[in-house]
């Protein structure tokens, strides 16, 4: 018999459904997984009384016959989506004693689905980063070997999907942060379109680039818990007002187009990547999709944009940490300066401070055009390239990530280098598109390396139809 | 010193009188107590947006159709970063390079001359919250923050403080007519930064200072008077004037230069990705600026040239949009303009002004001044209960008629009954009736007044001075 | 592109109310050179002929009606304070 917590979350919902267990048994068991687990420093905050508490709730629910699409199911939120009454950090020293006087749009999503928030996991402060190691909290480790990183920023999010901490884990992805650790610990994450989903409530990064999004250990499973929080909020004026299911949903692969973009498969790529991606297209193709070569040519421009953007936007964003309305003070405080200076420089870690930098440099008198203004024009050169290879295909096909999950404490000689990590995943944000985060294989070191599906606006069904065709024929 | 020219151009900050803030639902009131209209969005809380209140982008667009600006068919907005405590987002939400309207004049007359001053743009953004400072601290309240404003930038074509406070007079005119704004001064709903600069005449301009939110048309005017005198002192001395922004102290009736360079004024702006733009079309464009009312100075010139009013009768009726409204609709309804405008200027301003608090407080409407008018013109009530009549429609709000029944007001018009009253007030007072037929005509009025008071006003006084001198001439 | 100096470093962290040291400044200036390295792909086309996305969507005139709404409770905002007093945020004394 499967153990409570390897079960998928589609599983676990028919079991509790069912009456086969109960929403505290299942709840229990993953409060006991989350102590086993407890050195993958998965989780800032653990709330068991809470989680409890709704357990028994939707265990009466359900004794009176109720259902609801996530009635009594464990699940976990990334620590910069605000729960109300429980803290939320973004794992920055700043926001410590934080606790939100609101719900995320999301968070209120999850509850009206029925759903036991056990925990709010463990993040890059602030969501800068590529392996969740610039917390406060300290780092998360990969769930695969416990001596790596689990990738970033919602390294929390994967690396507890990943080892049963939860049945699926919210994130948020500004730049590739629930794609790039859903791979490295071998999970499914969704970055849906760009205003598919409300910010209502997650702690903004990069405002024009930032989405939520989940992380599971199945494409079902993300699907299931994607049509949960996705749809219309009037509290996000960004938030899209039409039609969210613009994909086609599809168990064959008759008739489908793959695109193949050269650009993504640098000729520095890893040959255990390329070969892992190689071998995925060849599963497509073999199963009766048709493969298109394309091109993205403002590829090698998007890392430059994308670290322009976000960084502008972070700069103004986390302006309003100041040590005045919430959060913490730096102590000794004699002045309005003091409040200013000593709290942001105390309570702010190195690439938060770097990003903040960076930001007010792109958009400060003299340097706009060359930066800010430049960026948001190569914007529209990679957005009209997307759209270009994408009217000829249904998704594109590649690589998450250059490498795979990196052991900790691994020397970097300039955080600029780091920031490679993200060539892949970025220019999916810039562009607005769905991606998908898939496991296709792993390398010499049995560690999983990731795939990633890129499509048109709106089309997430498409991405998840190819995923789960994928999913299937690679078990069999 | 009048060698010297002076350039002044404005920033007008003008709160708009809408229900709600302009990001969040948070009333926009003013007063109550610190933070009581405060919620996550308008204090800044991590994760919080904004979303735009319909009403404000109309109310500027409305300012800006009232001045002929033109409305910028694509508009967008832009934060404008700066740290201040009274500043939650450390961000103002404002427009930047492509504000709601562009361009306009505002005309006016200053010391009999007139005078117009060209718009540079009307956008709109969020006002700051409020700091109150008491001891060794500073306590911060976000009441006010979120609150829409329209910012009104000037060319710079103003040349004294005389055409600022008169520009600054006709502006709020056209706002309080427009319905957009109370623009009460005293409540901060409209502040205005002064940029001014001398320089002797023909040669370049000098260097601008700006002192920045003055509040009332009186700080205004002196921080102008000061800051030329300064300015001049400055370049007699064979000084130069430095680039600055300054406050202007009420008190001492003196200014003095306020940031440090710390704040640099590189407000890093950018266009908010939490936004999307706002777009008009022509259609749209009409539709708001239909709303408009007829402004003051068409009504003036209406009132004298189509209504026949004295240009001084004009410009009593037209200070106070609610008053020109009413007197309009009474018009409108039939009342004569001459006794509608006496009526007006005498006894509802008299009353809204003692019994307002501030400005004038309109207690009737149209069609309850019209029809006092029509009673009084019937002969159904006289003038002086007619103020009765007022007074008692002010505090119920019932019709006229309704008043005059309810007050037993109805006036006399039985010369039968009259007379008898006529016969027993002469009979009463012998005295004054001999001085009447020993040729002392003034007599006749203290009869009439001593009817009126015996009946309350009740009786047509016409009537009862016909038959006084009827009576006491055959008797 | 141009060289960083300390002194844009020294500015822009005061435009970012952050104090580094001197050891900071120094690897901050580094982190910039290096990031002004990968902005050089940037270059690679007329920027005058290409017009900038502020927003990846195409909505416009996202707008809500002028209705106020019911207070939020002033506690539970004024409770996040590191320092209040009854009704409001407290800071030491700002001198203007």
């Amino acid at each position: 018999m499967t153990a409570l917590t390897d079960k998928t979350l589609l599983e676990i919902k028919s079991d509790l459904a069912a009456k086969r267990v109960s929403s505290t048994e299942v709840t229990k068991a993953i409060l006991g997984q989350i102590e086993d687990m407890k050195h993958l420093n998965a989780y800032v905050t653990v709330c068991a009384d809470q989680a409890l508490a709704s357990a028994a709730e939707a265990d009466a629910r359900i004794a009176a016959g109720e259902d609801a699409p996530l009635l009594g199911v464990p699940v976990a939120v990334k620590d910069n989506i605000c729960t109300d009454g429980i803290r939320t950090t973004c794992a920055s020293r700043f926001l410590e004693n934080y606790i939100p006087p609101y719900d995320a749009f999301v968070v209120k999503k999850l509850k009206e689905a029925g759903a036991v928030i056990v925990g709010k996991t463990n993040m890059d402060e602030f969501a800068m980063g590529s392996a969740s190691d610039f917390s406060a909290f300290g780092a998360v480790k990969n769930a695969v070997d416990p001596t790596r990183v689990a990738g970033g920023s919602s390294g929390g999010s994967a690396s507890a999907v990943a080892s049963r901490q939860c049945y699926a884990a919210l994130g948020s992805d500004t730049g590739g942060s629930i794609r790039q650790p859903a791979a490295f610990n071998g999970v499914v994450g969704l970055k849906p379109t760009y205003s598919a989903v409300s910010r209502y409530g997650l702690i903004a990064f990069a405002s024009s680039l930032d989405q939520i999004g989940p992380i599971t250990r199945t494409v079902a499973d993300c699907k299931y818990v994607y049509d949960i929080i996705k749809g219309h909020d009037k509290m996000d004026s960004t938030s899209y007002d039409g039609d969210l299911n613009q994909g086609e949903t599809f168990g064959t692969l008759k008739g489908r187009k793959i695109g193949v973009a050269k650009e993504f498969f640098p000729s520095a790529l890893s040959s255990e990547i390329k070969s892992a991606v190689e071998k995925a297209i060849g599963f497509y193709e073999a199963n009766g999709a048709e493969i298109v070569e394309t091109s993205i040519q403002s590829f090698d421009m998007a890392l430059a944009c994308y670290y322009i953007l976000s960084s502008a936007e972070a700069s103004s964003n986390l302006s309003r940490y100041d040590g005045i309305k919430y959060g913490k003070r730096a102590s000794g405080c004699k002045n309005l300066r003091d409040i200013y200076y000593k709290s942001r420089t105390e309570f702010f870690g190195p690439e938060v401070k770097r990003r903040i930098m960076l930001g007010n440099f792109v958009l400060s008198s003299g340097y706009y055009d060359a930066f800010y203004l430049r960026a948001s024009k190569a914007r529209t050169l990679i957005k009209q390239d997307f759209e270009d290879a994408l009217a000829k295909c249904d998704a594109l096909i590649c690589p998450i990530a250059p490498t795979t999950a990196w052991k900790i404490g691994r020397k970097v000689n300039n955080p600029a280098d780091a920031y490679l990590e993200d060539i892949f995943t970025v220019p999916v944000n810039i562009a607005g598109l769905p991606g998908l985060s898939l496991k296709c294989g792993e390398d010499k070191d049995g560690l999983p390396i990731g795939m990633q599906l890129i499509g048109r606006p709106y089309c997430e069904n498409t991405l998840l139809s190819l995923g789960e065709i994928f999913e299937k024929g690679g078990r069999a | 010193m009048s060698e010297y020219i002076v350039t002044i151009g404005l920033e007008v900050h003008c709160e708009l009188k809408t229900e709600s803030k302009l990001f969040c639902s948070c009333p926009n009131k003013f007063g109550g107590e610190p933070n009581s209209h405060t919620c996550p969005i308008c204090s800044g809380h991590p994760g919080t947006m904004p979303v735009i209140n319909k009403k404000a982008v109309e109310y500027a667009i409305k300012a800006g159709c009232a001045i002929g600006s033109r409305i910028n068919k694509f508009s967008k907005w832009d934060r404008k970063n700066y740290f201040y405590p009274d500043l939650p987002k450390a961000w103002q939400t404002s427009q930047y390079d492509l504000p709601l309207c562009v361009g306009g004049e505002i005309s006016f007359e200053v010391n009999g001359e007139e005078k117009t001053v060209h718009m540079n743009r009307i956008h709109l953004e969020e006002d700051a919250g409020k700091l109150v400072h008491s001891g060794g601290h500073t306590a911060v309240d976000y009441n006010r923050c979120g609150v829409p404003l329209i910012e009104c930038v000037t060319e710079p074509e103003i040349h004294s403080a005389d055409e600022a406070v008169a520009f600054l007079e006709e502006m709020i005119s056209i706002f309080r007519y427009s319905g957009i704004s109370d623009c009460k001064m005293q409540e901060g709903s409209i502040r205005a930064d002064v940029n001014l600069s001398i320089a002797k005449r023909g040669e370049p301009l000098g260097t601008r200072t700006e002192t920045k939110n003055l509040n009332s048309l009186r700080s205004v005017r002196r921080a102008i008077e000061a800051e030329i005198a300064r300015q001049t002192d400055v370049l007699e001395s064979g000084g130069r004037v430095v680039q600055e922004t300054r406050h202007f102290d009420d008190a001492s009736g003196t200014g003095y230069g306020m940031r440090s360079k710390e704040d640099a004024q590189d407000y890093r702006y950018f266009p908010e990705p939490d936004l999307m733009p706002v777009v008009m079309t022509d259609e749209d464009i009409e539709r708001i600026k239909a709303t408009l009312p007829e402004l003051k100075a068409a009504r003036r010139k209406r009132y004298t040239e189509t209504l026949g009013l004295s240009a001084y009768d004009a410009e009593q009726l037209t200070d106070e949009p609610s008053v020109a409204d009413l007197f309009d609709g009474t018009v409108a309804l039939g009342a004569n303009p001459k006794k509608a405008a006496n009526y007006v200027m005498s006894e509802i301003m008299r009353k809204g002004k003692t019994e307002g608090e501030d400005g004038i407080t309109v207690g009737v409407t149209a069609k309850q001044l019209a029809e006092i008018l029509a009673l009084v013109d019937k002969g159904e009530i006289n003038l002086v209960a007619s103020k009765d009549v007022l007074d008692k429609i002010w505090q119920s709000g019932m019709s006229a008629s309704e008043a005059v029944d309810a007050l037993g007001l109805r006036q006399n018009n039985d010369v039968g009954e009259i007379e008898k009253l006529v016969r027993d007030i002469i009979s009463a007072n012998p005295g004054p009736a001999q001085d009447f037929r020993n040729g002392n005509e003034k007599v006749l009025s203290f009869f009439v007044g001593q009817l009126m008071k015996a009946t309350r006003g009740k009786i047509n006084p016409k009537i009862a001075g016909e038959l006084v001198r009827k009576l006491l001439t055959c008797s | 592109m141009e060289k960083i100096t300390t002194e844009t470093i020294r500015h822009t962290a005061m435009l970012s109310r952050i104090e580094l040291t001197e050891e900071e400044e120094r690897g901050m200036t580094e982190h910039f050179a290096a990031l002004l390295k990968q902005m050089e792909t940037l270059d690679s086309f007329d920027a005058a002929s290409v017009p900038a996305t502020a927003h990846i969507l195409s909505a416009v005139n996202v707008l809500r009606e002028d209705v106020a709404g019911e207070p939020f409770d002033r506690e539970k905002l004024l409770g996040c304070a590191p320092e209040r007093d009854e009704n409001s945020y407290i800071v030491p004394r700002v001198v203007e």
